[in-house]
């Protein structure tokens, strides 16, 4: 993403430099965002370091001035995916729908039926929201986060997700329908 | 355009076509990507349609919530100078 049809041919300094302003200053978002894919303090740590070593060592594909924590988040997705899910033994679901158009299918006019209602919403507390959010799959935790809490437009997603804008769209729209129904379930165990 | 094509096209717009059809324009205003018109078109449909008026109140609730409730977490000590100087070293 971002990449330039030609690499740059960067001076040592001149590295340094964009790593330092254009990189360093997203260590907290990376943090944040390595934290929710692995749950686990040292991971993140783990994958903040090998996100940040694997952007200096690429750094001649990433053209200066553009978009450097969309190029972050899409190396942290990438390490996460290829090595820490390996490890973690997570097993890869598959299993949901993800088609284009998928607005007008039957199952999309089910989900959306919830009750959850707006002051049930209001009533929640953040434990309620962090756990519901920590057992989506992670492909639909990941659009949430991207989404809501990093404001990244769905065409940056699609860059750091490597899927087509459509596909980002229902993942989303998915993975919100999910998160209802578990917050439903949450509120419906509280008594509210 | 096709006579069809067209009549679907005005109800699109004047807020009558079906709430399904709306689906996509909810989650785009939600997200702050949708055009001016856009947000045009689904607030004369949430005009007529409580229902999808009040589905897209509490998708927007949920979506505050998430960002007002999920700390943020302050980076771990030592960790920005851990890189700086792994990196200075493989340089
Ligand atoms: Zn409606």
């Amino acid at each position: 993403m971002e990449e330039s049809p030609t690499k740059n041919d960067y001076t040592n300094q001149a590295k340094d430099k964009i790593f330092n302003e254009e990189f360093m200053p997203h260590i907290r978002a990376m943090y944040n965002f390595a934290h929710r894919l692995t749950y686990d303090e040292d991971d993140a740590k783990d994958l903040v370091q090998d996100t940040f070593m694997k952007s200096y060592r690429f750094i001649n594909s990433f053209q200066q001035g553009t978009n450097a924590k969309a190029w972050l988040f899409r190396i942290m997705k990438n390490s996460f995916i290829n090595d820490f899910r390996k490890k973690s033994k997570q097993p890869t679901k598959v299993d949901y729908q993800e088609v284009e158009g998928y607005y007008n299918s039957e199952g999309t006019q089910k989900a959306v039926t919830t009750d959850l209602r707006i002051d049930t919403v209001k009533n929640l507390i953040g434990d309620e929201i962090t756990n519901a959010l920590a057992a989506l799959d992670i492909d639909f935790r990941t659009v949430i986060i991207l989404c809501d809490l990093e404001g990244f437009t769905y065409e940056e997603m699609a860059k750091i997700l490597d899927i087509p804008i459509g596909t980002v769209r229902s993942r989303l729209h998915r993975a919100r329908n999910l998160l209802k129904e578990k917050l439903q379930s949450y509120a419906q165990s509280m008594g509210y | 355009m096709s006579l069809k094509k067209l009549v679907n096209e005005i109800k699109f717009r004047t807020g009558t076509a079906k709430c399904t059809e709306y689906l996509e324009l909810v989650q785009r205003v939600l997200d702050g990507q949708a055009s001016r018109s856009q947000e045009v078109y689904l607030k004369r449909h949430q005009k007529m349609c409580l229902k999808c008026l009040e589905r897209f109140n509490i998708d927007q609730e949920i979506k505050k919530l998430i960002q007002l409730k999920l700390a943020s977490r302050e980076v771990p000590e030592g960790l920005a100078e851990a890189i700086k100087t792994k990196i200075a070293k493989s340089a």
